[in-house]
């Protein structure tokens, strides 16, 4: 990607600005952009229409639904002439597969719900992130212009509607006068052609639109990475670093600079540049390409060298691919040997079906969201009724904001608590009895305490769970004692209420009492 | 003078909330009209229902700076194609013309004609030489760097001064690597190092902004 290839003007712009621009985009390549939907969109609604003739809403959902699909010819082009770079159909054709392959299957299920579709396909498409980066990436450029990826979106599903009515209409006027329809012969009669010409107009008005919509969604993108990466900075230091260095370099140097100012200047108002005439002015695209081409047809590129043994495949990358192999496999054999199809038609034909079908995949999908929602719960939940289930947990190391571990723990306890109270630390003080307690706790007596667990939370523990004490300590004491320590950590931590000598005292005994066995 | 055209999305979506405001607005006088009763309170709501259809945008893009409720929620006002504001005549016609625009149903003519126009222009806006365009939103002073300003080492060109001073305004949106390095490609052509290019570059944008 070169930025002084950028055609358009970087600037900051608002989403609707951008929304715009695209539009002007779509409208500076539309014919090609058009084809590129409408070519293997009509092709496939050709072949399925032979299969699916009598049930006619089948041919057009599939091509509704596919739509993420037949638009990612259009982003291809569109953001490769944006950077003055000419597609020709051939390498569309030759990359065709390709770009439809890339995450085909997330893109046609759950991402086909997505209300940011256009402008989160260059994402995949162009940046080509999958997964956790992804994510991270989406959210970044959703921080801002995500309500104007989907005001577009709403926007232009309507317009879809609208115009499609609008040619039926217009269709409908320019019969000649004299002419009857009987609506209620072509409705009932004629069921299958009539719907057969509403879905016909239906794919058109799909094919005009779709140019536009990724247009638009991907102009929201370009914009945010504009406002994210400062590119009318860069370009514009660029071209300033340029012209201080080349004060005196020269004419050709100079008439290219010159064609630069006059793009800029011609674009104001149509906002995108065209491509000037390029036999007058020879650019330093065309030249550098030649340049580039000597130097790919030179020595220093024709080295061949062959290597053979064995080694390790590359197992994290084939980890990492979002579609399992065994599934591609499993379609590829389906479709290999037939009827599959057929059997598809079969169960899609009845209405009551698919949506059974839908509803029961909804369940599914709801209960494992559940289960996988609340699984630490759910395991808390299962262990409770058996000790041991204690164990599967960690015990934490940090509980409200005191470290808990067990090295942390000072070798006499109340030594150390006694001498911070000495030194007028009443917080510390008590605060070492409380972590002291709450290690032994979790270490001797197997507590399940939890991170994010409160003190309150903690000494309910204390009293419910059947202490497990392996040397015998009075149970009824140790929480009893916790009882009482809790709440003097409690007013004193977050009530700052001060704490008595005698009450202090007491705690100390009370610990050496309660965990004396140690 | 220069302005950004506005698109049939945005537009769209202003046409949208002002029939919301119209539907609504007939609705309760529809209601009132029923209170009054008979064929009379039918004449006062048909009277209304003229009045809303045709005047509302009228009146608001005449006496209210281009601008219907709809088009001011998106930002958007109506201006003639000298950019100067719009008048009572140039209203009048682009709003009767809905009709045309509105053929064969639901504005199909009016929406093609917008996105096809390299003016964004509906038949409407044609025949009254109008315009829609964005309106730049008004926006709070920006907080800056703190930097002692410094005179620009030569002369910058009006695009160059620009981005400078975007360097500047942008310092908490972009992030500091990123700024680092934009500051970079011109640090040999300012005379500076790239490290310190970055903090020179932030007193020539608070110069250029007018603190000395």
């Amino acid at each position: 990607m070169q930025l002084s290839e950028f055609k358009a003007i970087a600037r900051p712009r608002s989403e609707w600005q951008a929304i715009d621009l695209g539009i002007v985009m779509a409208r500076a390549w539309y014919f090609k952009l058009l084809v590129a939907w409408a070519v293997p969109a009509v092709l496939v609604y050709s072949v399925l229409l032979l299969f699916f003739w009598d049930s006619t809403w089948i041919s057009i959902f599939i091509i509704w639904w596919c739509k993420p699909l037949w638009e990612r010819p259009i982003l291809f082009i569109a953001s490769r002439q944006l950077f003055d770079e000419q597609v020709s159909p051939r390498q569309v054709v030759r990359q065709y597969l390709s770009m439809i392959k890339t995450d085909w299957f997330l893109w046609l299920s759950l991402r086909r719900f997505s209300i940011y579709r256009a402008f989160d396909m260059p994402v995949t498409l162009l940046e080509g992130l999958k997964g956790k980066e992804r994510q991270k990436r989406l959210g970044l450029l959703h921080r801002r212009f995500s309500s104007g990826a989907s005001w577009l979106l709403i926007t232009l599903f309507h317009i879809e509607g609208f115009l499609l009515f609008g040619f039926l209409t217009g269709l409908y006027f320019l019969l000649p006068q004299g002419v009857e329809l009987n609506w209620n012969e072509l409705v009932t009669e004629q069921e299958t052609l009539s719907s057969h010409l509403y879905n016909t107009f239906w794919v058109l008005t799909m094919a005009l639109i779709a140019p536009f919509y990724v247009c638009c969604g991907f102009f929201l993108y370009l914009q945010r990475r504009i406002d994210l990466e400062g590119w009318d900075i860069e370009i514009n230091f660029r071209q300033l670093a340029k012209r201080r260095s080349s004060a005196g370099g020269g004419r050709p140097r100079l008439a290219v600079i010159g064609l630069g100012l006059a793009v800029l200047m011609g674009v104001l108002d149509t906002n995108i540049a065209y491509a000037q005439d390029e036999s007058a002015f020879p650019s330093a695209q065309t030249r550098a390409k030649a340049d580039i081409q000597a130097v790919l047809e030179g020595e220093d590129f024709r080295r061949i060298e062959t290597e053979e043994g064995w080694r390790f495949k590359d197992k994290q990358d084939e980890e990492e691919a979002t579609i399992p192999d065994w599934l591609i496999e499993f379609a590829e054999w389906l479709d290999k040997h037939g009827g599959f199809f057929s059997a598809l038609a079969d169960f899609f034909r009845s209405g009551a079906s698919i949506l059974e079908f839908l509803l029961w995949i909804s369940f599914i999908s709801i209960v494992i969201y559940v289960l996988y929602r609340y699984r630490q719960q759910l395991r808390q939940f299962m262990g409770s009724d058996r000790d041991q289930g204690h164990l599967d947990v960690e015990p934490p190391e940090v509980l409200f904001g005191l470290d808990v571990t067990k090295d942390s723990l000072p070798k006499d306890v109340i030594a150390a608590a006694q001498s911070q109270w000495q030194s007028g630390q009443q917080r510390q003080a008590i605060g070492i009895l409380l972590r002291s307690s709450i290690i032994k706790l979790i270490h001797d007596h197997r507590c399940p305490f939890q991170e994010g667990h409160t003190e309150l939370e903690c000494a309910q523990i204390v009293n419910q769970a059947g202490l497990v004490d392996p040397s015998g300590g009075d149970i009824q004491k140790i929480a009893g004692y916790f009882q009482a320590l809790t709440r003097q950590w409690l007013s004193i931590a977050y009530a700052h209420k001060d704490c008595q000598q005698e009450q202090f005292q007491s705690l100390c005994e009370g610990w050496t009492e309660a965990f004396r066995h140690a | 003078m220069q302005a950004d055209l506005a698109g049939p999305v945005v537009r769209s979506l202003a046409f949208v909330i002002d029939f919301s405001i119209r539907c609504l607005a007939m609705f309760i006088i529809m209601i009132a009209a029923l209170l009054l009763g008979g064929n009379v309170g039918w004449a006062v709501w048909l009277l209304f229902y003229f009045l809303v259809e045709w005047w509302y945008p009228v009146l608001f893009e005449t006496f209210r700076g281009g601008q219907t409720p709809g088009k001011k929620a998106m930002g958007i006002t109506v201006v003639n194609d000298d950019l100067t504001p719009v008048t009572l005549g140039g209203s009048l016609i682009r709003n009767l013309l809905r009709a045309a625009d509105f053929l064969p149903s639901f504005y199909t003519f009016g929406l093609i004609s917008m996105t096809m126009h390299p003016q964004f222009q509906r038949l409407g806006d044609i025949a009254a030489g109008t315009l829609v365009i964005h309106k730049a939103a008004e926006t709070s002073a920006p907080s800056l760097p703190d930097t002692t300003p410094a005179p620009p080492p030569f002369e910058l060109h009006e695009s160059e001064q620009t981005a400078v001073v975007e360097l500047s305004l942008r310092h908490e949106s972009l992030t500091d690597s990123r700024q680092q390095e934009l500051a970079a490609i011109v640090a040999e052509t300012m005379g500076k190092k790239p490290d310190s290019a970055l903090n020179y570059l932030r007193s020539i944008g608070a110069w250029l902004l007018g603190s000395r």
